[in-house]
């Protein structure tokens, strides 16, 4: 079931295009992390989503319901990016404050704060004022709150920002335990390789535009492209795999071995093994997600300068 | 829960600026010198000596009419005689002879008797009877001084020229008429021959320093203050964080509004509740009206910050809202004093054949007055409530205080409170409509 559904979603600020269109889903109990260079549409998303900014044309929902209706942000947790708790409010009272604004009984919010605090590392100072907490501190509050009342969908905008690794590592592993209890994670982050670590599908952001989306092990496969290992002081039959139509050049210890349309892999390891080879590495080539997002988004973020060494995205 | 919530989460923030802590602060210093005011009772003789001083202003038509002319009259006190053991002055039943100037009396006596036209000459002094000058010596004792003559006798006077009368009088009660010394700073500095009684020294205390400017400082603090709620909850990454909360917009501001304004109310409670108690305490009155200048404070507040949220939510700063709110404040002030001076000019024969206003500035001046608050009528109710249960009747009238002009409460209100919901109602429908 889906828990999220946009369908041609568009945000017009007076002439700018914020969104032009966008149509996606995101699954019950899985981890969706949206990319996008800052300035793509990312946030305006997620805020119109969340009922914070309000859609110029078309629909989405959120649990099923219109995300006007603010009963339906009950069962929803979100951390923004550029969060700005007030820092008059200790971790515990602001959790608090929080939790009587989500409708949280008092005792089970009281009696719940400092077992959330604790899950992310802030229980011995949840008495402090917010002002005292380091960024890493504050952006862990920040999850807190965005949990603390069992929420059933989270979105998160950036939430290892300002962490060091150690803490991205908890936090993953709390953004893990989530998905284990069945939770629907949105992920907005900049660090691909979190991303890649964590969430079950991404889409690709660009100028209001969703340009990729799927799961990640498809998006980064390199179809057609085989890399191809055999076992030590044998010798590849170079010319005759070459001489069957197929493409190969060396790299490193393997070789490369490229597909044309129709052709699959299976000539190649017939052969090998008729020649009485063994194989010992044979995998389709990957690419990492960074490698997919810079090979994907080529444009400059808006209002900056192209970066000298880009080129343009082929059409 | 969610309002109680949001009202926490204002006193936070404002306590967290320390400001609330400087106002309870001045508040309670207010409410410990106020305390430390004691007052003593003016023995008898001196004090009907200074009511006979004080009593000069006459009112015509036996003190029911608005007209009043100066009649100073010199009364001398003999065989004062104390007919119970009361131990304090104004508790005791005293008999003794009253003697004054027959000219003098019999002038202000006539003039008190005279029923003439406001607007015509004061009356000429001719025969008046023995009855009228007992009637009247009896009125402006009990009006200037709350002493209350059970009996007036006329007797033979001594001298001639003069007029003699026994008389005997019944102990009051109350203090608040009669005539006391105060001392400031628990008995550290007395302030004697002030000659005023205990009503008026708490009506200057109640309306001069606390309602007036007691009042203004609290408010004005209370709109600085208060001005920082909501753009500080319409900054970047706060209010995302509120919107994507289960709350609707208009819920969320109209209970921050009333937020600002319970800390308003909570200040005034501590400010005038403190002074209320710290006066009843060292006075023995206890004038439920100054009680209620607290809703009135907080009523006038809420006009204010109607202004300030309308503003807050525009321009989401807090500079601009405390500078429009002043301009407001300064506006509706403008207005009502200028359609205060206008109504005298209106109501007034020879004052509007002396001037001549122009019809378009009356016709200008009354639509803008019919459909701005009236805080000018919140002035008159909180002079009303401060007087009420305070001052003799005599002080009332002295100050013209019961020539305030009469106001429809329900109508002022009902504009003031239009105002406020339009107000409010503007600033709704922007922030449910803005984008964050």
């Amino acid at each position: 079931m889906a828990v999220i559904i946009t369908e041609d979603l568009v945000k017009q600020y007076g002439k700018i295009g914020a969104l032009k269109g966008v149509t996606l889903r995101v699954e019950e109990g899985e981890i969706f992390g949206l990319l996008g260079q800052n300035g793509a549409g990312k946030t305006t998303l997620v805020k119109i989503l969340l009922g914070i900014t309000k859609a110029t044309d078309g629909r989405a929902t959120l649990l099923g319901e219109s995300t006007a209706k603010a009963s339906v942000r009950k069962r929803v947790g979100y951390l923004p990016e550029d969060h700005r708790f007030p820092d008059y409010h200790t971790g515990f009272s602001l959790l608090e404050f929080y939790g009587t604004l989500l409708g949280v009984p008092y005792l089970q919010n009281r009696q719940r704060i400092p077992e959330i605090l604790g899950r992310v590392g802030l229980k011995g100072r949840m008495h402090y004022k917010v002002r005292t907490y380091s960024k890493g501190m504050k952006q862990r509050l920040g999850i807190a709150q965005a949990i603390s009342h069992n929420p059933d969908v989270i979105f998160l905008d950036e939430p290892t920002d300002g962490v060091d690794p150690v803490g991205r590592r908890e936090i993953r592993a709390i953004l893990q335990q989530l998905k284990d209890e069945g939770k629907t994670i949105f992920l907005n982050s900049h660090l691909l390789s979190e991303v890649e670590l964590i969430c079950d599908r991404v889409a690709i952001m660009q100028a209001g535009e969703i340009v990729r989306q799927g799961d990640i092990a498809s998006l980064t496969s390199r179809q057609g492209l085989f890399l191809v290992g055999l076992a030590p002081g044998q010798t590849f039959p170079r010319e005759e795999v070459a001489g069957k139509g197929f493409e190969v050049a060396a790299k490193g210890d393997y070789w490369e071995v490229g597909l044309t349309t129709g052709q699959t892999i299976d000539p190649v390891v017939d052969l090998l093994r008729a020649r009485g080879l063994n194989i010992r590495h044979l995998v389709e080539e990957r690419q990492s997600l960074e490698e997919l997002f810079m090979e994907t988004v080529v444009a400059p973020e808006p209002g900056v300068d192209r970066p000298v060494g880009r080129r343009k995205r082929p059409t | 829960m969610k309002y109680l919530a949001i009202l926490k989460d204002s006193l936070l923030e404002a306590i967290d600026t320390k400001v609330f802590y400087v106002m309870v602060g001045l508040s309670c210093v207010l409410t410990l010198v106020v305390a430390s005011v004691s007052f003593k009772a003016v023995p008898v003789e001196e004090a009907l000596k200074k009511i006979g001083e004080n009593s000069h202003i006459v009112f015509g038509d036996r003190g029911q009419s608005f007209r009043a002319h100066s009649w100073p009259v010199r009364y001398t006190f003999e065989n004062l005689k104390q007919l119970n053991d009361a131990t304090e002055p104004q508790a005791g039943d005293y008999r003794f002879t009253l003697i004054a100037s027959e000219s003098q009396l019999r002038g202000a006596a006539q003039y008190w008797d005279s029923r003439a036209d406001a607007e015509g000459p004061a009356p000429t002094v001719g025969t008046v009877t023995d009855d009228v000058l007992q009637e009247f010596v009896k009125s402006q004792f009990a009006v200037y001084g709350g002493v209350e003559f059970t009996r007036v006798e006329r007797v033979k006077a001594s001298q001639p020229g003069d007029v003699a009368f026994l008389v005997e009088t019944k102990g009051s009660k109350g203090a608040r008429g009669w005539l006391h010394d105060p001392c400031l700073f628990f008995g550290a500095v007395p302030l004697t021959s002030l000659g005023q009684s205990l009503g008026f020294y708490i009506s200057f205390i109640e309306g001069g320093l606390v309602n007036g400017i007691g009042a203004w400082v609290g408010i004005m603090i209370g709109v600085v203050i208060t001005a920082f709620f909501i753009p500080n909850m319409l900054r970047k990454g706060t209010i995302d964080l509120l919107l994507a909360k289960p709350i609707h917009r208009t819920t969320l501001l109209i209970y921050k509004y009333i937020g600002g304004l319970t800390f308003v109310f909570l200040n005034s409670l501590v400010a005038v509740g403190g002074m209320w108690l710290a006066i009843g305490l060292r006075s023995g009155i206890w004038a439920t009206g100054f009680l209620l200048t607290v809703f009135v404070l907080t009523f006038f507040f809420a006009i204010l910050y109607a202004v300030s949220t309308l503003f807050s939510v525009l321009t989401r700063s807090a500079i601009v809202s405390i500078l429009m709110t002043f301009a407001a404040w300064f506006l509706l002030w403008i207005v009502g004093t200028g359609y205060a001076q206008l109504e005298v000019i209106r109501k007034d024969a020879i004052l509007s054949k002396q001037l001549t206003v122009p019809g378009w500035i009356y016709a200008t001046v009354d639509k803008i007055h019919y459909v701005l608050p009236r805080t000018k009528d919140l002035d008159i109710l909180t002079t009303k409530l401060l007087s009420r249960g305070v001052m003799t009747e005599g002080e009332i009238r002295a100050q013209k205080l019961d020539l305030l002009p009469k106001v429809t409460w329900g109508e002022s209100l009902a504009v003031s409170g239009i105002f406020i919901a339009v107000m409010l109602g503007l600033a709704c429908w922007r922030f449910a409509r803005a984008d964050y």
